[in-house]
């Protein structure tokens, strides 16, 4: 790996569990339910526990899930690197449209009162902000780190 | 504390002591997981399952991942002193280790035995008071975020009505560290 090389299946273990038809159908089986378990913590975070970090979280474990079962070269060649940073991107970005909104329309910083929509769908809003922004934080360190410098592409 | 909590706290404990003495990393990173899964249980039970989803998620789910990408990256599954002691599981103990760990567990465990006991009648997050009578600040949230913002979950209504400033300042360091990992890996072009 110090030569700079991508990292294909680098080690004995990792290549091991992507060979197991056993866990590649479990994490199969498994990713659909995952995701709908984070955006059903995202979305319902206000009445019933959960919420946005939570929600996030769970739905970027999906992508390492299928990159231990698959491994890590296939899934990154799947993943779209710029949509995962627009993600983040794009949760910060809406956060903030609401924080400094609440400005604009005569209210404090995240004065969530002021908006003409109700508080529960501005929550709504804020948290689908907060889980997108998790989520491509979270599967960005995870493939930007296992990838190293410049993509593995040059040492 | 009840028998499965007992075992919980047991298994934890026992999982702590284990992990830095022993010598096989992957086996290190395995005990982590695990044991902050059983940590999460500990949550459950606790009647915290907001922070037992962070805790299964983030701590036994991408923190491991990520050791284990790094000890892959580094020094790839072997100890450095792998080959001279081989035959032996567990890690001598450092003295000068311990005795940080130790300067750190004693006001820790001063703290923790400071603590009211769970559930007890006069303690501010039973009764809502602080000695001096005021009301306590997770008394008003508990009390009256129903009443103000309409969400059963108080811990939401906390965290993006009450306390959005904070829950914004926690997104902006989050965005700073995917920021400057794609600065320092050389992938500012995704941005």
């Amino acid at each position: 790996m110090s030569d700079g090389k991508p990292v294909e299946a680098p080690s004995r273990e990792r290549s091991d569990v992507s060979g197991s038809p056993v866990v590649r159908t479990a994490s199969r089986t498994v990713t659909p339910f995952v995701i709908a378990f984070g955006v059903y913590l995202t979305l319902f975070g206000t009445s019933l526990p959960g919420g946005a970090f939570q929600g996030g979280v769970v739905m970027a474990t999906v992508v390492v899930l299928v990159a231990m079962a698959f491994g890590f070269t296939p899934t990154q060649a799947w993943l779209d690197e710029r949509a995962l940073a627009g993600l983040f991107v794009l949760g910060a970005a809406i956060f903030g449209a609401v924080a400094f909104g609440a400005v604009a329309l005569g209210g404090d910083v995240l004065e969530l009162f002021v908006f003409p929509l109700s508080v529960e769908n501005m929550v709504k809003l804020v948290e689908v902000a907060i889980a997108a922004l998790v989520t491509g934080v979270v599967i960005g360190l995870f493939v930007w780190l296992a990838d190293g410098v410049h993509g593995g592409k040059s040492t | 504390m009840n028998p499965l909590e007992i075992a919980l706290v047991a298994f934890v404990i026992t999982g702590a002591l284990v992990l830095p003495l022993t010598r096989d990393l992957v086996g290190a990173i395995v005990t982590f997981a695990v044991l902050t899964l059983g940590t999460a249980v500990i949550w459950v039970l606790l009647a915290a399952p907001d922070v037992a989803l962070i805790e299964a998620a983030v701590g036994a789910g991408v923190i491991s991942v990520l050791f284990v990408i790094t000890v892959v990256k580094t020094t790839g599954f072997r100890d450095a002193d792998d080959e001279i002691e081989s035959d032996r599981r567990f890690r001598p103990i450092s003295l000068p280790t311990l005795a940080l760990v130790g300067a750190l567990a004693v006001p820790l465990g001063y703290a923790f035995l400071a603590l009211d006991p769970v559930g007890a009648a006069d303690a501010p997050a039973v009764s809502g008071t602080f000695p001096t009578g005021e009301r306590t600040p997770y008394a008003f949230y508990i009390e009256e975020s129903l009443e103000q913002t309409g969400f059963p979950n108080a811990v939401v209504a906390v965290l993006v009505v009450y306390r959005g400033l904070d829950t914004l300042g926690e997104l902006i360091v989050a965005f700073a560290a995917a920021v400057s990992i794609l600065i320092v890996l050389g992938r500012e072009d995704l941005l």
